[in-house]
């Protein structure tokens, strides 16, 4: 379980308090301008706006505030002929005005991520499989996992099948890994999905279970799994991939199968 | 010398003593001109910004096509050693349902780029070790043609040598330039992959973020337009045939080609969902030199805009405005605001005014604090780091570009004095950690 950091468990009321400090120095500051009930107005309207739409349209209308306000605020500076001091008056009412405004936005947001972030698990919780790729490949030891089951099965019902090891160790070392991933993938898509089993062994092997299979019907799948690996790979590093093709009689494990090939 | 530069000379010098003139005689007009100018362009950035987010935010669906066109991937790559075994990788699992041929053009490299190369080369059957003959002028430019030589698909598109993009970002590029007959390709975005290594690598990362990101969607939403960003960019094979290949002497090649695209009246769409990673400098003397080199480009390509005609229509308007605005008139500004400011605290030089020029300084940190703010929104990059990065970054990393400009700018007028010309410098690589 990921371990949650200091700022993650502070992150909300540190937000709170800067919004709720921002807030009481800008209209104990503004209190006797006659805008201070419209700033108090506005406020209140933000804050219901940031919490009832998305963090990205909250953001948006974050920018949208500040870039508003800041131009609203060289207006007046420009129309009232703001001395330097009050220019440097104005700089900070609009500065704190800002941190206000992006602390009611930062609560908004990670209490938008957290609604997500449970829903996000939830979901996920239900659909996780232990997949190394998109493709379907398997882990080993998911690999392992299912084929038990799929080899106890066989062997109940006596039927024959086939485990076969592609070994890769003979080709270039730099560019072995993405062949493994390249191999791994072309298998995955050339077999039948929800039905025959494609893993990684290790750095270098590839494996896969076909079930339920006679020996003609091998003959067509193996050809048909070459055949796709050769329009991708070279002629010679596919040479040097080396096959140990292992007829399944009956063993229920792929420790068994291992040993004796 | 051509007539137009000369005319071009002719009116900076009017400019320039008139201006001096009005500063002797009624230093007002100068600063109320100055401060209009400035002001507009401020109002022009935050009008991008709100452009840029908005287009972000309100994202957009990338279409299936029923057949993908077949696509050449060039990576010119000049002694890449340390990078380009990651970034053949990345190349290999991109997910492309149509022709995918990889062309990694090796530029004489003398350490074990040719190897590596070799050895996917042997292993791929998409995968192409070219090597480039050697020839003039040096760089990125020459090794593109080469590669256009040597390759045949509909499109052509660039990776950086240390690029890694992630696997669906050249299928969104391809769909995407598909959609509309007018498009000359797509751009991508380009995203910093060793962003947490330093404060430095955070800041270019957050730069990135704006300049590639929300800017290129901010000029896209309003004017449809787009830039070419170098790498993870797309382009159709008879555009740039049309266009005669990339311009050998060109250093910011990418901005070259983008004005040329846009004056031959082509579109350029941005993608930003398609991602490539990328490397950026972790040190300053080597950012110092890639940026110099950037920043050179550019003023060739402002040197072009000004003494070339046709820079100055339609929708190539908005390009050149940019390229003036940010390599003539800002930098313009920010030398007389210094001058002004050595010479207020010096006690040498004042003005009496009324405009409240503390507060425009105001909003000028503003406008660009709010757009690496509403950059990283939007690619939720936003930690508490890099929103103190961000708020200091205006006064830190935005400082460098004086330094940088003049550092170029004399650079640039030595090399065009001495008429040599401007070498291509390979950006130093680091290698990653696994």
């Amino acid at each position: 379980m990921n371990k949650v950091s200091v700022w993650q468990r502070f992150q909300m009321p540190f937000a709170a308090s800067i919004w709720l400090v921002s807030a009481v120095v800008l209209l104990w500051l503004l209190q006797d301008t006659e805008s201070s009930f419209y700033i108090m107005i506005l406020f209140a309207v933000s804050a219901i706006v940031f919490f009832s739409v998305s963090d990205r349209a909250a953001f948006f209308l974050y920018i949208l505030l500040t870039l508003a306000t800041v131009f609203y605020f060289l207006y007046r500076a420009f129309a009232e002929g703001w001395t330097p001091g009050e220019q440097a008056t104005g700089i900070a009412t609009h500065f704190l005005f800002l941190l206000h405004l992006f602390a009611l936005y930062s609560i908004a947001k990670y209490v938008y991520g957290y609604r997500k972030e449970n829903s996000a698990l939830k979901n996920k919780v239900q659909e996780l499989q232990e997949y190394i790729s998109e493709q379907g490949v398997l882990t080993k030891r998911e690999f392992e996992k299912q084929s038990e089951i799929i080899l106890s099965t066989m062997a109940r019902h006596s039927e024959r099948g086939y485990f076969i090891q592609v070994d890769l160790s003979a080709i270039r070392k730099t560019a072995r890994r993405q062949a493994l991933l390249g191999c791994s993938a072309v298998i995955s898509e050339t077999l039948r999905k929800h039905y025959d089993l494609v893993g990684k062994l290790d750095d270098q092997t590839i494996v896969y279970l076909l079930q339920n299979i006679q020996e003609d019907g091998f003959v067509i799948v193996q050809k048909r799994v070459q055949e796709a690996l050769q329009q991708q790979i070279e002629e010679d590093a596919y040479n040097r991939i080396k096959w140990n093709i292992r007829q399944i009689e009956g063993q229920r494990s792929i420790e068994e199968l291992l040993v004796i090939s | 010398m051509s007539k137009r530069l000369i005319g071009l000379l002719v009116i900076t010098g009017i400019f320039l003593i008139c201006l001096i003139l009005a500063a002797i005689f009624n230093i007002k007009i100068v600063l109320f001109f100055t401060t209009a100018l400035f002001l507009a362009l401020l109002g022009y950035y935050s009008l991008l910004t709100l452009a840029g987010l908005y287009n972000r935010l309100k994202g957009r669906q990338i279409p299936e096509l029923d057949h993908y066109p077949g696509v050449d991937i060039l990576i010119p790559a000049h002694n890449e050693g340390v990078v380009i075994k990651d970034t053949i990788e990345a190349m290999i699992a991109l997910r492309y349902p149509g022709d995918l041929q990889i062309y990694v053009l090796n530029d004489n490299s003398s350490d074990e780029t040719g190897d590596i190369v070799g050895d996917f080369a042997d292993t791929f059957k998409n995968v192409h070790h070219i090597q480039v003959p050697p020839g003039e002028p040096k760089g990125k430019s020459r090794v593109l043609n080469y590669g256009l030589s040597i390759s045949t698909n509909k499109y052509y598109c660039v990776y950086d040598a240390d690029n890694q993009p992630d696997s669906e970002a050249l299928v969104k590029l391809v769909a995407t330039a598909e959609e509309n007959e007018k498009s000359a390709g797509a751009v991508g975005y380009v995203r910093t992959i060793n962003e947490k290594k330093n404060w430095l690598t955070r800041m270019i990362s957050i730069e990135f973020q704006v300049f590639q990101l929300l800017m290129q969607s901010g000029r896209w939403q309003l004017f449809k337009t787009g830039s070419l960003t170098g790498t993870n960019m797309l382009v159709k094979r008879s555009v740039i045939e049309e266009l005669g290949g990339y311009d050998p002497y060109a250093i910011a090649e990418d901005a070259e080609l983008t004005l040329r695209i846009t004056r031959a009246g082509y579109y350029l769409p941005v993608v930003p969902d398609s991602i490539t990673w990328e490397q950026e400098p972790e040190t300053l003397g080597v950012y110092l030199k890639q940026r110099t080199r950037w920043l050179q480009g550019n003023l060739y390509i402002v040197e072009k805009t000004l003494t070339e005609p046709g820079y100055f229509k339609g929708k190539l308007l908005v390009h050149s405005i940019h390229q003036l605005l940010v390599y003539v008139i800002f930098w313009l500004f920010l030398i007389i605001s210094y001058v002004w400011f050595a010479l207020g605290i010096l006690n040498i030089f004042y003005i009496e005014y009324t405009y409240p020029l503390l507060f425009i300084w105001y909003l000028a940190y503003i406008v660009y604090t709010t757009q690496l703010f509403a950059a990283q929104a939007t690619q939720r990059t936003f930690t508490p780091l890099n929103v103190f990065i961000s708020v200091i970054m205006y006064f830190t990393y935005a400082q460098l570009f004086s330094y940088l400009f003049v550092r170029s700018l004399i650079l640039y007028v030595k090399a065009k004095k001495n008429r040599q010309v401007i070498g291509w410098d390979k950006t130093e690589r680091f290698k990653s950690k696994d």
